[in-house]
């Protein structure tokens, strides 16, 4: 068994984690930094903030754990991802900035669940998209696309 | 208000998002700009978005009823003592009558039609699109000499190697005063190519109940008999090779023993059996491992006075249930419960049903985008 190394995480507003290096390589990024052997010093997060970062960790204290079942892990998952949006693109863009490929696809999946009733008008506004067509552009796609309207 | 933080998601994540959405939501993002319009409309986007749901998906009835409408059926899940309530749903597409027939075939989302002038349409009952077949010059006209009637069936798969779907069409010229066989002909449409061409059969396809082609493993089955002999086999039409090879049917046939009609079930080749001293059972088996004689595993329904004759096995439907056509009416049987249940649809279908699943694939062969 690997020794129980522990590295420090610091994030954006300089608060520091510190986490068992076994767990932290379920980032990419930092598995990366430790096999190019930069991380005797804390690993510095610019783009993560302590709120995201604890709620990352958890995930990933969870997901390191012996003898969970995957239905525990579901349940976990589900009451995991039960927050406010604007949480979740956090969680989303702290995953995707860690690579952490797992954790990004159960939040995409997420999202998708979420967004799956938005009407175009609804996409533009939540991802700020420009509406380059014309009127009779968009009346085309629309009716192209009436099937999907019901 | 914070403004949404979705804006600052990088354009790989949103595309990953919108691999996971149902084929509905993509039809919406497709009115948001330009750019996801041609990305979502691109017919590799469409092939990945859906190899990603394929295993996921509900199964729909798809069925002609007899106002000569098409209709979709979706099952509600909730199941009260033997019933289960079927929501049924008219399709209209752009400038096309309601004049069909049958529904012929089913592969990837997409359906054959076939109406009442015998001109055959590829259907995407999501989207609404639709390809009209062009009439072959090889088809049997409606009379042939002797006056004698011809008589046509038909199937749709999809040849992965050369990424193309493929219209077959078994026809010949009904026998009449039980002529023991009568020349059978193939002819494969090629979405693709946009043309028929003829093909070979060594079977004769003239002497076994009309049906649409069972699609299994890149093969379209029906079952037929050699020219020469009387016992029915089953013929497997590869669409890569475009060639016909057999398959064994279940050990256990015996004289007494006829094999009535072809399925899918549960992505196993079916088939429904006679056993002339059962009246009151439904046989089927379901070769469990394709191509192995051993996988053959034999079913058994209780069906009180059953008139075999008259019960087709078409479809399933979950995990559990299986449908078949007893009379004109569709019955589902939970195998697990070994159990009878009414499907409470308020559709009166006409010739077969044929399952599908949401798709966006286009009935038309469109130009890949180059890059």
């Amino acid at each position: 068994m690997s020794s129980t190394k522990l590295l420090t995480l610091k994030t954006s507003d300089g608060e520091e984690f510190k986490l068992d290096e076994a767990v932290a390589v379920k980032s990419q990024a930092i598995k990366n930094m430790v096999e190019d052997d930069c991380v005797s010093n804390a690993i510095p997060l610019p783009n993560v903030d302590s709120k995201t970062m604890t709620k990352v960790i958890e995930y990933w204290k969870k997901h390191s754990e012996e003898g969970v079942s995957k239905d525990q892990l579901n349940d976990f998952d589900k009451g995991f991802l039960e927050v406010h949006h604007s949480v979740l693109y956090d969680l989303l863009l702290a995953a995707n900035y860690l690579n952490d490929k797992e954790l990004v696809d159960v939040i995409c999946q997420e999202v998708a669940d979420r967004i799956k009733g938005k009407t175009p008008e609804e996409i533009r506004k939540e991802f700020d998209i420009k509406n380059d067509f014309t009127p009779e552009e968009e009346e085309k796609i629309r009716q192209e696309n009436a099937w999907a309207f019901d | 208000m914070a403004m949404s933080k979705a804006k600052t998601l990088p354009e790989e994540i949103i595309i990953d998002i919108l691999y996971l959405l149902p084929v509905k939501s993509i039809g919406l993002w497709r009115c948001v700009s330009k750019q996801w319009n041609n990305f979502l409309s691109d017919p590799q986007f469409i092939k990945s978005h859906f190899n990603l749901h394929a295993h996921k998906q509900e199964e729909k009835l798809i069925l002609v009823n007899w106002f000569r409408q098409l209709h979709t059926i979706t099952f509600d899940h909730y199941e009260i003592y033997n019933e289960i309530d079927g929501i049924s749903r008219k399709l209209n597409f752009d400038q096309l009558s309601d004049n069909w027939v049958t529904v012929a075939g089913s592969c990837n989302g997409l359906v054959l039609v076939v109406d009442r002038e015998n001109i055959i349409f590829l259907i995407n009952p999501t989207t609404l699109k639709y390809h009209k077949v062009p009439v072959s010059d090889l088809s049997l006209p409606l009379r042939g000499s002797n006056n004698r009637r011809s008589c046509n069936m038909y199937g749709l798969g999809y040849d992965v190697v050369s990424d193309d779907y493929k219209v077959v069409n078994l026809s010949y010229y009904d026998t009449e005063n039980y002529e023991y066989w009568a020349d059978s002909f193939v002819d494969m449409y090629s979405v693709r190519k946009g043309v028929w061409k003829r093909l070979e059969t060594p079977y004769d396809h003239s002497l076994t109940d009309l049906a649409s082609g069972v699609l299994i493993n890149g093969a379209l089955h029906w079952l037929a008999r050699r020219k020469t002999e009387y016992s029915t086999l089953i013929a497997a039409f590869d669409l890569t090779d475009e060639k016909f090879f057999e398959l064994p049917g279940p050990l256990d046939l015996s004289n007494n023993c006829f094999m009535c009609n072809l399925a899918a079930i549960r992505g196993c080749l079916s088939i429904c059996t006679s056993i002339s001293r059962d009246n009151d059972t439904i046989t089927f088996w379901m070769m469990k491992e394709y191509g192995v004689k051993e996988s053959w595993t034999k079913f058994k329904i209780t069906e009180p006075n059953v008139d075999r004759s008259l019960s087709t096995l078409l479809c399933s439907i979950t995990d559990d249930d299986v449908l078949f056509d007893i009379d004109e009416e569709l019955v589902v049987y939970d195998m697990k419960e070994n159990q009878r249940m009414d499907l409470m649809v308020d559709v009166k279908h006409m010739g077969e049903v044929q399952t599908f699943i949401d798709s966006l694939i286009s009935p038309s062969f469109v130009q890949e985008t180059e890059g």
